[in-house]
């Protein structure tokens, strides 16, 4: 059975592994430059050279959270919707190996292959930002397509994704169909997400009257307190509504606001890499049901 | 052989006239919400700018999104119609009828690029009604916005169906999905983040050059190579390709160049002026609006087809 789920999905691994080659040589190079760029430079001076080097490359990193969407397009829907519309699996699965052991085995194989490809990517993006500390552009938590590259949560990514398209080629039994649905759900689990992750914990709130917290916290919300203790929305101070975004600022602070800041702690971010770990491997055990029902219990 | 288009692509069209259904329908009610809360005050006034301003914002977040729909279109439209048929072998059935080779290749794609064009057109004119509301707001009249630029107007349609014919020659080459999907959102995407990052889209035309003695700003930031305010002296719906210092010679300052006014903060300005400098920017003018679109959509057109004849050779002369 390995042999034969490399035989079959040789290509896709063979691709992948070329992009991750690419991506990370490409990710060392500009890292180096950013270390000797930094070198013996501090403070502002630091952050205009790094941040020079930082924005060009992040417009493209910050796309990263697609990749996973390719993992499952690439390779989750191919391996049951082309088994189905080319009606090989009358052939795969009335051999010596048995219908369950053959799914443990590619779907083991291949998750196993897609997780550990996505936590190399996360560890090269990691290594990556880290060449940029002191900076406020190290920011693996506040930033969501950063959050969402880096650490553990990365490789389960990669396999909810792979196992998202693998369900639906199952249930679909289409290639195209498969493709398109696994667009749509893994767009909308994304957004989801997205929106979820600063819930995960009870921000911490905290009134600035000196400096803000430090790089690496994740900014949930912010607001602004009156001189009697009443907290209003960012944007509806009632003095200042009619103010436009030049003037907003100095109006606010005329009529006596200090600004509140909700935030999660820079300590949490394991924390909530292993929460948004746990939710998409819950998913993930979902969608494996109705692909071993399909499977293993319908009739050939 | 065009209801055996449409029976074979009956889907793609359906989704594709549910999604313009849907996205107008909500672009006409965030519109028609936009027109109510801007009423409430006088044309031209600052708080009519800024409820603008934060409801164009709602939005503007979700247009660099708009950059998946030709990919799609490119995916699901282009790529199977030739693919699937190999990968099938379906091809020996489609092309041993009375129809010839040629008539069911011409009739296929003419006919699916034109439905393509009408929907890329039709999604181009709700986008372009909807920023109409918003055509007082300096950064998104015009020219001013390339994100809106893609899918307003006529380059929508354009890029639809370049992608349609991406796909098509990606599927004519490879001869099996899965890999011209791959190879079409790979050079897809390269050809449109490369169009962004070239800013091809600045040269079109000649730009525009305004020259003037320094400008008086103030509360903006100095920048040695940017004027204070550049972008704020051009008119409304420009598009700004270039902007600097020149010296009484016309030479233009190069950044980072040593001169006598870099150190003076707060009298920056009245040094620059007394120094003889003049302050220069070049732009596109809001007016060139639809001649830029309508080179952007013949140069997509005329790539589409040359992609279009190439699969057109591969698979006529097998």
């Amino acid at each position: 059975m390995v042999w034969l789920t490399w035989r079959q999905h040789r290509a896709q691994v063979l691709i992948t592994v070329a992009m991750m080659v690419a991506l990370g040589g490409f990710l060392l190079v500009h890292g180096l430059g950013n270390a000797s760029a930094a070198a013996g430079v501090a403070g502002d001076r630091l952050t205009d050279v790094l941040g020079g080097r930082f924005e060009p490359v992040y417009t493209y990193l910050s796309w990263l959270p697609i990749m996973p969407l390719l993992i499952g397009l690439f390779w989750g829907a191919p391996v049951l919707a082309r088994e189905f519309e080319r009606g090989t699996h009358r052939l795969a699965w009335t051999q010596s190996v048995t219908r369950r052991r053959w799914l443990v085995a590619k779907l083991g194989w291949l998750g196993l292959a897609v997780t550990l490809a996505g936590l190399a990517v996360g560890a090269m993006v990691n290594a990556w930002l880290s060449t940029f500390d002191g900076t406020r552009f190290a920011d693996k938590f506040g930033d969501s397509a950063m959050f969402g590259s880096t650490g553990v949560v990365v490789g389960m990514w990669w396999l909810f994704a792979f196992m998202l398209g693998t369900a639906a080629g199952g249930l679909l039994k289409k290639i195209l169909p498969a493709l398109a649905v696994t667009i749509a759900v893994f767009v909308l689990v994304m957004i989801g997400i997205f929106q979820a992750r600063e819930s995960y914990a009870d921000p911490v709130r905290q009134v600035i009257e000196g400096p803000l917290p430090g790089v690496g916290t994740y900014l949930t919300g912010s607001a602004f307190v009156s001189s009697a203790g009443v907290e209003v929305d960012g944007d509806r101070v009632p003095e200042c509504l009619n103010e436009d975004r030049s003037s907003y600022l100095s109006c606010v602070a005329d009529a006596g606001y200090t600004p509140v800041m909700y935030f999660q702690p820079a300590d949490r971010y394991w924390r909530f890499q292993w929460t948004e770990t746990g939710i998409l491997l819950l998913a993930t055990v979902l969608l494996a049901g109705p692909v071993a029902y399909r499977v293993a219990r319908r009739p050939v | 052989m065009v209801w055996l288009t449409w029976r074979q692509h009956r889907v793609q069209v359906l989704v594709v006239v549910g999604f313009l259904l849907v996205a107008g329908g909500l672009l006409l009610a965030h519109g028609m919400r936009t027109a109510g809360l801007a009423d409430a005050f006088a044309a031209g006034t600052d708080g009519r700018k800024a409820v603008l301003g934060k409801q164009f914002g709602q939005v503007s977040t979700l247009l660099i999104w708009t950059a998946a729909l030709p990919a799609l279109v490119g995916l699901f439209w282009g790529t199977p119609l030739l693919a699937r048929e190999y990968e099938r072998g379906t091809h020996r059935l489609a092309w041993t009828q009375t129809v010839s080779r040629r008539g069911w290749l011409g009739v296929k794609l003419v006919g699916l690029g034109a439905t393509v064009t009408l929907a890329g057109l039709a999604f181009g004119a709700i986008m372009g009604l909807w920023a109409g509301e918003f055509a007082e707001l300096r950064s998104s009249a015009g020219l001013a916005n390339l994100d809106l630029f893609v899918v307003t107007g006529v380059a929508p349609a354009a890029w639809w169906l370049f992608a349609f014919a991406l796909g098509t020659v990606a599927g004519a080459l490879t001869r099996a999905l899965l890999p011209a999907m791959a190879v079409t959102l790979v050079v897809f995407f390269t050809v449109y983040v490369g169009m962004f990052t070239s800013q091809a889209r600045l040269h079109y035309a000649t730009p525009v050059r305004v020259e003037d003695a320094a400008p008086v700003v103030r509360g903006e930031p100095w920048s040695i190579n940017t004027p204070p305010g550049a972008e704020a002296r051009l008119p409304v719906g420009a598009l700004m390709v270039a902007a600097g210092w020149v010296d009484r010679d016309g030479v233009a300052l190069a950044g980072g160049a040593e001169w006598t006014c870099a150190e003076q903060e707060n009298d920056y300005l009245k040094c620059m002026r007394d120094n003889g400098y003049r302050w220069f920017a070049e732009y596109q003018p809001a007016d060139r609006y639809w001649l830029f679109q309508w080179t952007e959509a013949g140069l997509l057109f005329a790539a589409a087809v040359a992609l279009g004849g190439i699969a057109w050779f591969r698979v006529t002369r097998d």
